[in-house]
């Protein structure tokens, strides 16, 4: 299938189609649809505009950054621009405008991007379905009574809409992949590591990843391998030098496959994966093999997870106190009222009861049992997948477990919701790279995840477009 | 770790700890909300971690160090801007220390 962004770089470049036309295109877009799927916050127009216009300039003059000079990007309202407001989907954080732009924005400005909008996300990006959000419910393009996924359904549901091309999202324990297999689209979530974090406002730091969405996976690879690097901002970044994909063949790959995660998986999910499988067997991997994989400590991933998570969230949004940004809660009579009043007031029910769950993790008395514990079975979660992949080359299971639910479905049990993770989480807590490509599907997409070793974002990507070049998405039917 | 039930007592203390009040219904359902997660996470107990090392770091990244060249940072109306209260170069807070 032909690159979306390589023809769009083409006709910018030619001069078919000047970047302010282009962004234009997505104005109307979202100006038609998004009162109904609600996938941006705010848009941000003039901003976006007034860089559109230095684009157009750029072209004409023939100083272009790159061949990309001027395709819109989307941007996560947890992912800080310059300028521009950002609050995490949180009424703690309305009103705050970043002084600094994230490392990711950074480099895509360099080559001529447009950053555009805040889109909408679970506050915090705490949830799976976009309804955490503070101030709106993204809605599914291909079905507007069911959720998105999440939390980076505004991302996902603004690619599947078709208002642009690329937009980035961010990854903790499923929050690219899941709303990525929802609305039909690519999503990565790369290595641990190999994305600079900084500028991205901290959910879980040993777990949080961003990454990009957009229709194919060839795309995809494009926008991360402009994003990734070493940023001396961010300690936990990677160097260059230890960057290293694997070479392989694509013919004589070795597949691996839980079966034992299928006994969970909706009939239709089910239907998808094992077609995807027998199109890679009798196409692709001529000379390779499909094999079962046993990853035993992985049943205990939403229990680890749930635990690592909410511990390192206690932390992290502890700097939310009403005294340095955000919103400060009025009347408060001394420096302890501001601190609880404008923490119960700003932080919506999720986030509080991700916090609690985190601190009691985290209180004397309980450390060793709860988070010591998850932190050594963490261990086990990847020591199954490096042992796993002495001998495979991939390992594939669908993303989610069911096509998507409907918005409310699952809203009043938390433990239902925390479930819908359940075949995404092992990739974050091991740092493995992970992808989420539309499988065939009806009605309701269904999203196939591929996982593979450290560094091997390449060979993800070069079979999701060979599984997206055999099963074209069907696209939404929106008016 | 049995299947220990959180008081609503307990979980109002929990929340006094991260600096949130939690009370009347919303405790109700926190508390109620916490015996399930804590009643789906507790099976990690059963996991065996003899002489296993906790993770705390997926790729085993030494610390970065860097230069120590002191380089532009935030400038003061920048914070300013963000801060709800800011006088003089410094964030407003009510009276911490009774004037004694």
């Amino acid at each position: 299938m032909e690159s979306e962004l390589k023809s769009l770089a083409k006709k910018l470049q030619n001069k078919e189609i000047s970047p302010v036309e282009l962004l234009q295109k997505s104005l109307n877009k979202i100006d038609l649809l998004d009162s109904k799927i609600n996938a941006f916050i705010n848009v941000d127009r003039e901003q976006a505009l007034e860089a559109a216009r230095d684009s157009e300039k750029r072209i004409q003059t023939g100083k272009s950054l790159s061949e990309y000079d001027g395709i819109p990007v989307g941007i996560k309202d947890n992912i800080v621009v310059s300028g521009r407001a950002s609050c995490c989907a949180s009424k703690i954080l309305e009103g705050f405008v970043s002084p600094y732009s994230a490392t990711v924005i950074e480099k895509l400005v360099a080559k001529g991007f447009i950053p555009m909008g805040r889109l909408n996300m679970d506050e915090f990006a705490m949830g799976s379905s976009t309804e955490n959000s503070a101030f709106k419910t993204t809605r599914n393009p291909y079905d507007l009574q069911r959720a998105p996924g999440g939390s980076s359904g505004g991302s996902a549901a603004a690619i599947a809409a078709d208002y642009l091309p690329v937009t980035l999202g961010s990854d903790t324990g499923g929050s690219i992949r899941q709303p990525a297999a929802f609305t039909g689209i690519a999503g990565m979530k790369p290595t641990y590591g190999t994305v600079s974090r900084y500028g991205l406002i901290a959910f879980a730091s040993s777990l949080d990843q961003i990454g990009p969405f957009t229709r194919l996976a060839s795309d995809n690879e494009i926008i991360y391998n402009i994003i990734r690097g070493s940023d001396p901002k961010d300690s936990t970044c990677l160097p260059d030098a230890s960057y290293k994909p694997p070479a392989y063949d694509i013919k004589s790959l070795k597949i691996g496959v839980p079966e034992e995660f299928m006994e969970n998986v909706s009939p239709e999910v089910k239907k998808s994966f094992y077609e995807t499988l027998d199109f890679l067997k009798r196409e692709v991997i001529t000379n390779g093999e499909i094999v079962n994989v046993e990853l035993p400590h992985q049943k205990y991933g939403i229990a680890v997870y749930y635990l690592i998570a909410t511990s390192e969230a206690s932390a992290n949004l502890a700097r939310f106190d009403g005294v340095r940004y955000g919103r400060r809660a009025q009347n408060a009579k001394d420096l302890n009222d501001i601190y609880e009043m404008s923490r119960t007031r700003g932080f919506g029910s999720e986030v509080k009861r991700r916090i609690l769950l985190g601190t009691y993790a985290l209180s004397s008395g309980y450390y060793d049992a709860f988070y010591g514990k998850a932190q050594k079975t963490r261990a086990l979660i990847q020591q199954d997948y490096l042992k796993a992949f002495e001998k495979l080359d991939l390992i594939m299971m669908p993303t989610a477990p069911s096509v998507p639910f409907k918005i409310g479905e699952k809203t009043t049990n938390p433990v239902e919701m925390y479930l819908s993770d359940v075949l995404t989480v092992g990739a974050s807590l091991a740092g493995i790279p992970a992808i989420s490509v539309p499988g065939p599907f009806e009605n309701l997409p269904v999203g196939i995840q591929l996982q593979g070793n450290y560094f091997s974002e390449n060979l993800l990507y070069d079979v999701s477009q060979k599984i997206q070049n055999a099963f074209p998405a069907k696209r939404p039917a929106l008016q | 770790m049995s299947q220990k039930t959180v008081t609503r007592d307990e979980v109002a203390h929990i929340a006094h700890l991260a600096k949130l009040n939690i009370e009347g219904g919303e405790l109700e359902k926190l508390t109620e909300d916490f015996n399930q997660i804590l009643g789906y996470v507790a099976q990690i107990a059963s996991v065996n971690t003899d002489n296993v090392q906790s993770l705390t770091h997926v790729l085993d990244l030494k610390n970065v160090m860097r230069e120590d060249v002191p380089e532009q940072s935030l400038n003061i109306e920048d914070i300013k801007k963000m801060a709800p209260e800011f006088n003089a170069g410094y964030f407003v807070v009510p009276r911490i220390i009774d004037a004694g």
